[in-house]
């Protein structure tokens, strides 16, 4: 049951994480390799506001950015905030003038750059050994034994999805999000009708960016500790291949998708090795058939298991204005 | 200041853009009074479509200036020069396929800086106040433009024609000053065609100038009282039909009997 508990907290961040994707990808329909350095930076961002200056048992010569001691509530909001601004950075670099795949080579160049410095430099972030050291957030209050701590930390991840898919699908459905769909569907008839392409992009990779640190902020309170290794472009490979598989732009399809591949398909993935002598073949496995997956959703169904659905409207029948007439009655009278 | 409506609406002054080799268009003077129906016309290569690609921001010009209204529009990104009071059609029909028909009109409805994040969140009164206004405009439209059965089905599902008429609603939702209109009746069926002069007329009763680049010049010739032709990236001549019909120079190169490159 414990381990059934880990897989569902595991799941419902990475849930989140998706969701995340599903905005870049999903909305926009421009793919951000860039993502996991804003899930890092929540997950860095978190533990620098929750921790303090140092470990105090570390051995190394390892220290902190900030090391503010925050707690838990105001420095997920901060680690939020954080991957935000972020993405406004990146985005107000890679967005600006390119085309989608240079949008992709772009954000993969800033996310390697941001590991490169993250896991080089020891005073920052702790280097390649990372953060450590946290204990159960919010337990200082709550006070409860390890497995009642586990229960409230999976309540609260998914509670936090259900805000997060909420918040989401309010979005998606206002006109903000239906500009982002006229621009991914087609740019220039969405500029030509006013949108202003740049900020309407910047602001949902803003957006994406933030979700993803929550995500990451969220995760990294889970483990109580986050390092370079941590995350990596495989990881965003799998993120997208969620939302491919579940259904591009259905907030309930890529939450579907996202526990496919990310959880159902690794535990499946773990019965491999009692099937051969090759012990670590599990990972292996898991990403072929992620990336099997992604194949061939996209040649059989490429709207993925829940496709984006439809805005129906079922409101009143509307009338015409005294005086307007259609076009075949103005027809008949230019003879 | 002198008043508004003596001035042109847009003046075009030794407008020029250049790919490569090519002047598509090469010092090209015009000029649009208020509330008329001005055709462009000219042979293939003419630089028309380049023109409307200039004149919507889509293209940034290399040399010249567009005064739209009382001010320079040149290089200006498309979606101010929409909020200027530009709007255009396409040439090949540019919808939106996986968004709803009715959705396409939404978003054609200016949102005057009311599509951000926090609306969707703040004084949610007023936003579903302004939701329901737009919708119930986008609704009369399309059953002017005889698009309100289809309202709820995908826009990639619409016929050729149908998405023409798309296309005219939602420079009707617009309510621009002035509307640019690529070549609206190529390919297009007779019942269709008198559709869309009727849409053009719409636009026009609705206080809307039309530039109206076209190759049926019948229809040309009915429609409009003044026509700009444009021949190798330049206006070689402006007059009526039967004017022009009378000119040499855009004989030789567009209405003469003469093959035309």
């Amino acid at each position: 049951m414990a381990y059934f508990v880990t897989v569902a907290t595991v799941g419902a961040i990475t849930a989140i994480l998706c969701l995340g994707v599903n905005i870049s990808w999903g909305w926009v329909g421009q793919i951000d390799l860039a993502y996991y350095a804003y899930v890092a930076i929540g997950a860095y961002g978190a533990l620098a506001l929750e921790l303090p200056k140092a470990h105090p048992t570390a051995t190394t010569t390892n220290s902190y950015l900030l090391g503010l001691h925050w707690p838990f509530i105001p420095s997920l909001i901060g680690a939020t905030a954080m991957g935000g601004v972020a993405a406004l950075i990146v985005g107000t670099i890679a967005l600006r003038r390119l085309r989608g795949d240079y949008i992709a080579i772009i954000t993969a160049c800033a996310a390697l750059m941001l590991t490169a410095v993250l896991s080089q430099d020891n005073k920052l972030v702790g280097g390649y050994i990372g953060m450590y050291g946290l204990t159960e957030p919010l337990n200082s209050v709550l006070k409860l034994g390890p497995t009642g701590y586990s229960y409230f930390y999976l309540g609260l991840c998914l509670f936090a999805l259900l805000v997060v898919y909420l918040v989401l699908e309010r979005i998606y459905r206002s006109p903000f999000g239906r500009s982002l769909r006229a621009v991914r569907e087609n740019d220039l008839a969405a500029a030509a009708f006013g949108r202003n392409l740049f900020s309407l992009r910047l602001r949902a990779y803003a957006l994406g960016g933030a979700v993803g640190a929550f995500g990451g902020a969220l995760f990294a309170n889970y483990l109580e500790a986050w390092n370079p290794a941590s995350w990596s472009l495989l990881e965003v490979t799998l993120l997208i291949a969620g939302v491919v598989v579940g259904g591009r732009a259905n907030s309930r399809g890529v939450i579907i998708g996202s526990v496919i591949i990310e959880s159902i398909l690794p535990e499946v993935s773990r019965l491999f090795p009692l099937l051969t002598s090759n012990t670590s073949i599990g990972p292996s496995v898991a990403s072929i058939l992620g990336a099997g997956g992604i194949i061939i959703m996209l040649r059989f169904r490429p709207g993925g298991i829940l496709r984006e659905r439809r805005t129906t409207d079922r409101g009143p029948a509307v009338s015409l204005p005294a005086g307007a007439a259609t076009l075949t009655m103005a027809e008949s009278t230019d003879g | 200041m002198a008043e508004p409506q003596t001035l042109p609406l847009l003046e075009v002054r030794g407008l020029r853009k250049h790919f490569g080799g090519v002047k598509a268009v090469d010092g090209c003077d015009f000029s649009v009074a208020h509330g008329e129906l001005i055709g462009l016309i000219g042979p293939n290569g003419a630089g028309k479509s380049t023109v409307i690609e200039l004149l919507s921001g889509l293209v940034k010009p290399d040399a010249g200036t567009i005064v739209f209204d009382g001010h320079e529009i040149q290089g200006l990104a498309p979606h101010k020069i929409f909020a200027s009071g530009l709007a255009r059609c396409f040439q090949l029909a540019k919808e939106w396929p996986l968004l709803s028909v009715l959705e396409n009109l939404l978003i054609a409805i200016p949102p005057d800086g009311k599509d951000t994040i926090l609306h969707a969140f703040t004084s949610p009164r007023q936003s579903r106040a302004a939701e329901k206004a737009a919708r119930e405009r986008a609704l009369e439209v399309a059953e002017q433009y005889r698009l309100y059965p289809l309202r709820n089905d995908y826009a990639y599902t619409l016929s050729g024609g149908q998405k023409r008429l798309l296309e005219f609603a939602r420079i009707a939702l617009a309510r621009p000053k002035l509307a640019l209109l690529d070549e609206p009746m190529a390919g297009v069926n007779p019942v269709l065609q008198t559709q869309i002069e009727a849409g053009i007329r719409n636009l026009l009763a609705g206080g809307t100038t039309v530039l109206l680049v076209e190759h049926n010049l019948g229809f040309v010739e009915r429609l409009c009282d003044r026509v700009i032709v444009m021949v190798a990236g330049r206006v070689a001549a402006v007059g009526s039909m039967a004017e022009l019909r009378e000119n040499t120079i855009v004989q030789d190169a567009y209405l003469g009997g003469t093959s035309v490159a």
